[in-house]
């Protein structure tokens, strides 16, 4: 039985490493980084097995071991200043749309606009399709605040973006397939 | 003019939302560093912490 549960646990880290993966480079915007997050993430999940609880939401527990290893990296790099409200980082940059698809770095420096918190918020929600419940028990804090954060941070990245109401959405990806280089 | 049913903070929301999840495909479809995998690989030669066992005062 030991040996079944291990293997599934094995197996379950295995499906979420690139969800967790995708979530640590968008969060702290370098993949070096991102994957020592990751790495360590990793570990701790495992020798810490014992602390989960078959049945419970696996994602949020990997997620929260996470984000908390991303935190411990800010504190002790000292270089980042906490900006809750988003005052150091209101010098927002609208970065221009290559035929209406960002590439990779451009989105980390978008995100990168944001304070921690709004960031995390949002792409737990957003991009990794968490409920507010889900990512408010990740962040530890109650579900008002991620909404709030997560509007702030939609609010913020538009901006930066250049999102500024429905005509400057440019084409979906369906569109494009359909339409072709031309869109 | 958004679409009737919607708001424009619901389109922006969307619209953000479906950047968001093109930025973590593109992620996904990158290589796994190997220094990850080889991780997973060793992960049975990680010992589990035993959890913290109560004893009678």
């Amino acid at each position: 039985m030991a040996d079944v549960m291990e293997f599934n646990f094995k197996q379950e880290l295995l499906v979420s490493l690139r969800p967790m993966r995708a979530f640590a480079i968008s969060l702290c915007g370098k993949a070096d980084q991102a994957d020592d997050l990751v790495q360590e993430t990793l570990i701790k999940a495992w020798t810490n097995q014992h602390s989960f609880q078959p049945g419970t939401n696996l994602r949020a527990w990997l997620f929260t071991i996470l984000r908390n290893e991303f935190y411990t990296y800010l504190r002790k790099r000292r270089r980042e200043v906490e900006d809750a409200d988003g005052v150091i980082a209101g010098n927002v940059a609208v970065l221009p749309e290559q035929d209406g698809h960002m590439n990779l770095q451009d989105m980390n420096t978008a995100l990168a606009q944001l304070p921690p918190n709004q960031r995390e918020a949002l792409l737990l929600v957003s991009a990794s399709d968490m409920s507010y419940e889900e990512a408010a028990q990740v962040c530890g804090v109650a579900v008002g605040t991620i909404k709030s954060r997560v509007n702030r941070a939609r609010a913020r990245l538009a901006e930066v973006l250049g999102i500024a109401d429905s005509s400057d959405l440019g084409p979906t990806s369906e569109t494009r397939a359909v339409l072709g280089p031309a869109a | 003019m958004p679409p009737a049913g919607k708001s424009n903070r619901d389109i922006v929301a969307g619209a953000i939302a479906r950047k968001l999840k093109t930025h973590y495909d593109d992620i996904s479809k990158q290589d796994l560093p190997d220094h990850l995998t080889r991780l997973l690989e060793q992960l049975d030669e990680l010992t589990p912490v035993s959890p913290p066992q109560r004893t009678k005062s």
